[in-house]
């Protein structure tokens, strides 16, 4: 016989589990974080404005480089740093363009920390990370994230997908650097190296001919 | 260009005042104990990112910021928690601060029958006996009819009743106990080192150094 009416009430009512006590601290807390996170989104909104929207992640500060041209995008020229790369991987855009991109330029205050990255991407099979379930959970991370586009005179605007700022191609490279990126750091931290050095830095440059950011 | 309504500005720092005990709550229950405080400050800047759409009346925008938490949970189940920087000190408040409720293991059996509900009948269920909520406000904040929630609950309560018939009630009939103690989170939680990684396209485009990625909060 199971239990009565009452008593599944009673069972029920009881199984929560436990909560913090709204302390002093708590209330602080529960304040001071409203404040954070309004300011947050505010800050988001107010970012320097390009030429065309630019696109803002909210936990993801990534600027995608809205001054770039149909034109440049077909124009081969590489910076100096990418004509010799630490190393490069090729990937497919959505639109069906062909990505070269080139990693290098890696620098930091601490070598050892600089080392770690560079012997990374010397040995590590870059294109076998981007496997199309890391992609599309990538996405799917991105698609939650904030998008705003930031219009020419500082206005702001939804962005991201679902809106007309969409894009499948800066979504997916976005996701490519998102997810090679994080390698690294995941390597630097099996490796037991904490972060510290704040100039930690790499940059990419990527050759897309016929993409249409 | 939306710029951020004054009214609905006020309107969502009212409802946040007013909401977050109980939503902090929500998250605790729903999530592990490091996670509740990431939980609400996404659920913070979820709400702020809409601003605009706070609805009017306290009682609409309680029932909205709700429906945003429902969302943050079920998006926390799919993917590895963000561990949000402006929650940090937040989290370490929580695992020191006191605690109420039942002790841990009260009412793990409940729990566990409840977690093989459907995923919708749990959530009913515990927005109903955990949060206080009555059907039509659960009803509201999962975006069902009442009376499909209705159905749906008297459907999770027959299962429930024959899951827990092995259970005898230790008391019954009266408050639940309150027991204060101090939460034992684990506070070794750690996040990989970031670095920073600029992609910039072929031509003029260079990003300057202080927009960099942070991806310590990548789910990877």
């Amino acid at each position: 016989m199971g239990p009565t009416s009452d008593d599944l009430d009673g069972l029920l009512d009881r199984s929560a589990p436990r909560t913090t006590v709204m302390t002093d601290s708590v209330a602080d807390e529960l304040t001071q974080l409203r404040v954070a996170t309004s300011v947050e989104t505010a800050r988001v909104t107010a970012r320097r404005p390009w030429r065309r929207p630019v696109f803002a992640g909210l936990a993801s500060v990534l600027l995608l480089g809205g001054a770039a041209t149909a034109t440049a995008a077909v124009t081969n020229s590489w910076v100096p740093w990418a004509q010799t790369p630490v190393a490069s991987m090729a990937y497919t855009l959505p639109s069906g363009v062909e990505c070269e991109e080139r990693i290098g330029n890696i620098r930091g205050q601490d070598p050892a920390a600089v080392e770690a990255v560079k012997n990374f991407y010397r040995t590590t099979d870059i294109e076998s990370l981007l496997t199309k379930e890391k992609i599309a959970s990538t996405i799917e991370w991105i698609r939650q994230d904030s998008n705003i586009a930031v219009n020419a005179d500082g206005s702001t605007e939804p962005a991201g997908y679902g809106t007309v700022h969409y894009n499948a191609d800066e979504e997916y490279q976005r996701a490519v650097t998102m997810i090679v990126t994080a390698a690294v750091s995941a390597e630097l931290a099996n490796q037991g190296i904490d972060g510290a050095d704040s100039n930690l830095s790499s940059d990419g440059q990527s050759f897309c001919p016929g993409a249409s950011w | 260009m939306r710029a951020r309504n004054n009214n609905s500005s006020e309107r969502l720092t009212e409802a946040l005042a007013a909401a977050s005990p109980d939503l902090l709550r929500y998250f605790q229950r729903r999530l592990p104990i490091d996670d509740a405080a990431d939980g609400l400050a996404e659920l913070m800047l979820a709400a702020w990112r809409r601003v605009d759409s706070t609805p009017p009346g306290a009682e609409q925008c309680r029932m909205w910021l709700f429906g945003i938490a429902r969302h943050v949970v079920t998006n926390a189940a799919r993917s590895e928690r963000r561990r949000w920087t402006l929650t940090e000190r937040f989290r370490e408040v929580l695992r020191t601060s006191p605690t109420e409720g039942r002790p841990a293991d009260d009412g793990a059996d409940v729990r566990d029958a409840i977690g093989r509900l459907t995923p919708a009948q749990a959530e009913l269920v515990r927005l109903i006996h955990w949060d206080g909520f009555a059907i039509t406000e659960a009803a509201q904040i999962l975006s069902i009819s009442p009376s499909t929630a209705r159905t749906r609950y008297q459907r999770a309560r027959a299962d429930l009743k024959t899951a827990l018939s092995d259970l005898t009630p230790e008391v019954t009939g009266h408050l639940p106990m309150t027991v204060v103690g101090t939460s034992a989170g684990d506070p070794s939680c750690t996040t990989a080192p970031s670095i920073p990684h600029r992609t910039i396209r072929p031509a003029d485009v260079i990003l300057p150094p202080s927009q960099r990625i942070d991806i310590s909060a990548y789910p990877v």
